[in-house]
């Protein structure tokens, strides 16, 4: 299901009833299983069989992790096992056509394999979570959660399964295991967080999407102007998305009393790229610093190798193409060259207005690369952004419509960007309240004519 | 906390049942709220002193300045003249026709200009927010997943019973644009709101040294009707040529003279803008209705004048709208003469 579907806000609202009309925690849990369940399964059944197969066998891992003398040789194992399914769905096809294409240089013909082209919805995400988890039962963090109900609601509590946040056992299990008694307070803010994050996905994301796609689609016919404009739109719609989605899970935990943590916190104000990955897909990053970057080595030896490392593998993450390969490796050489050379770098008010400008402009630029469907095509976007086009007919100047978005977009953060972080929503008055509601609300109502998927379900 | 939490909730409920109550008793400023047609025609209600009335689609809506066109007529004939542009983005035939039904209702209107391009001949959905019309959600195909039916069943229920959702393109922040559109629509081209921006059009250059370049570059290619063999009505040409005949009916019914006029494109459009059949088929239309044809897509102008290919940039509109005054000037004059 899609958040942002009828459907979805139905089936939400009717399990939430049944949630808090159960007596007992045990049946609370059984709902939310049996809820996320139904929620991954409503449009494609045949993908609950992988999940299922995940759930058992990383159930299985975990108490064989917590039990075994040599710890270290089972949650290899089991991360090996982790990762070979996300290597099968997301990166065997990518990695066929690379060797065929290499094979091909060497005159070898070789056949496509019959490998799988399906990508299960949110792979990437309940994988990572999964392997945080075996690493902590490892690492002695957490105790591996017997009971399977429990770890069954960690594994595919569908306010966070499909597209984060990545959420540590140790925040989520004892919040599932507690019998809590409902929240008006939460219930309250959880409804601010459902109708912020739908506002900012239906009005803002996909109305961007619209120009961004025609832009990336036909970089040949934007002025200068507009494709570094509609570059800016991409930026702001990829936040918007993915802040969007991560509000309102938020927002659907807090209506069952879970508090997830926060995963944006207004990314394009950081001075430098390590602020930018300190405030943009938080969970993502913490994941990567504590299970990839501190093992590899951290900052005790070869740290610039490592920092490198950690991003390549971060993007290529997100996607299993050269471009997210690209994409990652430009953070990385960033996050390495500003390490180096960040004690020569000014550091007042005016250069820290600078900073923002330059590190917002950079990470529009790295953007091409994850947008773009292949190389060469952000090539070509790249190509617009900097020389005026040959085939550019007319003015070229951008739609009003996208100016006005991006305003949009600016005003929405100044107003509200703050209540989402720092959750000053239930500080407000009553009036004011109603008033940002109503407007959420009829915001929502009067840009739902586009439903268009999250960006990050398919990563 | 909970007592708080409960007023919130009763509070934000009457919020929305008040808003929801309000849409379904005025209907119909909702609806105009919520679809440019209507908009348009509302404005045409109120401002009933426009005698000249522009119909057509975006290419219409970026070229044509009402307020430049009416003032230049207004100068150069010394007569009464208000024009108002109702042509309206990706507008189609379907409502091009309803407009003007409407629009024949005006008793000071004299003048018709249409757009005559192949986009406002298609017929196209009449796009209006009433369920019994047009529906937005597409019944579900018949073997669409049981999850798509579902959605598709909800929102198709939700659309037809809930006001707010009805005219929910009213509920967007634009409709604030929208309402100072109907009421300034006498003093500033409702179309500036829109496409253009107010701001660019200010700021865009619109001196007489960029006019008379435009006026040099710009004669229509075709200035009278002429008789010619008309093509062989099939396939498209057969609805074009139905849909221009029964707006042509609509108004010289009512004793209104039509122009048929064809905006500017680039020079690289040419060859895309029309066509030998097209363009003789609206000789036989005008040819049989007695009407006039402007065409200026045939010429092809600079980029300076353009915002795309098809298309008039803000410099482009206040040239065009000049050139077109003084070529409608010129053939009152040759009607009165005649």
């Amino acid at each position: 299901m899609l958040f942002n579907s009828l459907t979805f806000i139905l089936f939400h609202f009717l399990v939430v009833l049944l949630y808090w009309a159960s007596p007992s925690q045990k049946l609370r849990q059984v709902f939310l299983l049996l809820s996320s369940v139904v929620f991954y399964g409503w449009y494609y059944w045949p993908a609950l069989i992988l999940l299922g197969i995940s759930m058992v066998a990383n159930y299985c891992f975990s108490l064989w992790i917590d039990a075994a003398q040599q710890k270290k040789k089972v949650l290899t194992l089991a991360v090996f096992a982790n990762l070979s399914s996300l290597a099968w769905f997301k990166y065997s096809a990518f990695i066929a056509e690379n060797l065929i294409s290499l094979a091909g240089r060497f005159g070898i013909v070789l056949e496509n394999p019959p490998v799988s082209y399906w990508l299960p919805l949110g792979i990437s995400f309940y994988t990572f979570q999964v392997i945080g988890y075996l690493v902590d039962i490892s690492r002695g963090d957490v105790k591996a959660e017997r009971n399977f109900l429990v770890f069954g609601v960690f594994k595919c509590f569908y306010a966070q399964l499909v597209a984060g946040p990545i959420v540590r056992a140790k925040e989520l299990i004892p919040q599932l295991k507690e019998k809590r008694t409902f929240s008006s307070r939460n219930f309250h803010l959880g409804i601010f967080f459902l109708l912020a994050g739908l506002a900012i996905k239906i009005c803002i994301a996909d109305t961007l999407a619209q120009f961004v796609d025609y832009g990336f689609e036909k970089p040949d016919e934007l002025g200068v102007a507009t494709a570094w404009l509609t570059l800016y739109g991409f930026a702001f719609q990829i936040l918007s998305d993915f802040w969007g989605y991560s509000t309102v899970a938020i927002g659907l935990g807090l209506m069952y009393g879970i508090h997830l943590p926060l995963n944006f916190n207004l990314p394009y104000a950081a001075t430098s790229i390590r602020e930018f990955w300190h405030r943009w897909h938080i969970t993502l990053s913490e994941w990567l610093r504590d299970y990839l970057y501190i093992p590899l080595g951290g900052g005790r030896s070869h740290r610039n190798r490592n920092l490198f490392l950690t991003m390549l593998l971060g993007g290529l993450w997100h996607g299993a193409s050269w471009n997210f390969i690209f994409w990652g490796a430009g953070h990385g050489i960033w996050l390495v060259l500003e390490r180096i050379s960040s004690r020569f770098l000014p550091d007042n008010r005016f250069a820290r207005w600078g900073k923002i400008v330059l590190v917002f402009h950079g990470v529009c630029l790295l953007w091409v690369f994850f947008r773009a469907t292949d190389f060469g095509a952000a090539l070509g976007y790249f190509a617009a952004l900097f020389l005026p086009s040959p085939n550019l007919v007319g003015s070229g100047s951008p739609p009003d419509a996208l100016l006005f978005i991006l305003g949009g977009f600016l005003v929405f953060t100044a107003a509200l960007g703050k209540a989402l972080t720092d959750r000053r929503f239930l500080e407000w008055g009553l009036a004011r309240q109603l008033a940002v509601s109503t407007v959420l609300l009829l915001l929502i109502i009067g840009y739902a004519d586009a439903r268009l998927d999250f960006i990050y379900f398919v990563f | 906390m909970k007592f708080r939490f409960l007023k919130f909730v009763i509070c934000l409920a009457l919020i929305l049942s008040g808003l929801e109550a309000l849409a379904r008793w005025n209907a119909p400023s909702f609806a105009a709220l919520s679809n440019s047609l209507l908009l348009k025609v509302k404005i045409l209600e109120r401002s009933t002193d426009t005698n000249i009335l522009f119909l057509g689609t975006s290419r219409f809506v970026d070229a044509i300045d009402q307020k430049r066109f009416s003032q230049e007529l207004r100068e150069t004939t010394g007569g009464r003249w208000k024009a108002l542009n109702g042509a309206i983005t990706a507008g189609k035939n379907s409502q091009i026709e309803y407009f003007s039904k409407i629009a024949v209702e005006n008793e000071n209107l004299t003048h018709v200009i249409i757009e005559a391009s192949p986009y406002s001949l298609e017929t196209g959905a009449l796009n209006l927010p009433e369920p019994e019309i047009e529906t937005e959600v597409p019944p579900p195909e018949e073997n669409a997943r049981f999850a798509d039916r579902i959605e598709n069943r909800l929102q198709r229920s939700v659309q037809e019973n809930v006001a707010l959702v009805k005219y929910r393109k009213a509920m967007r922040p634009k409709v604030l644009v929208k309402f100072l559109v109907l009421f300034t629509s006498d003093w500033i081209d409702p179309n500036l709101w829109s496409r253009k921006g107010v701001a660019r059009s200010i700021l865009s250059r619109s001196d007489s040294a960029m006019d008379e370049g435009f006026v040099k570059t710009v004669v229509p290619r075709i200035t009278s009707p002429e008789g010619q063999a008309p093509p062989e009505p099939t396939g498209v040409y057969e609805s074009f040529r139905t849909n221009l005949i029964k707006i042509s009916e609509i108004f010289e019914e009512s004793d209104i003279e039509v122009i048929w006029v064809a905006p500017p494109v680039s020079k690289s459009n040419i060859s895309h803008s029309s066509g030998a059949a097209f363009d003789a088929l609206y000789r036989e239309i005008a040819h049989e209705f007695g009407t006039a044809i402007y065409d200026y897509a045939g010429i092809g102008i600079g980029d300076e004048y353009l915002r795309d290919p098809s298309h008039l940039n803000a410099t482009g509109r206040i040239a065009f709208s000049t050139v077109l005054a003084k070529a409608v000037k010129s053939h009152f004059q040759a009607g009165k003469t005649n």
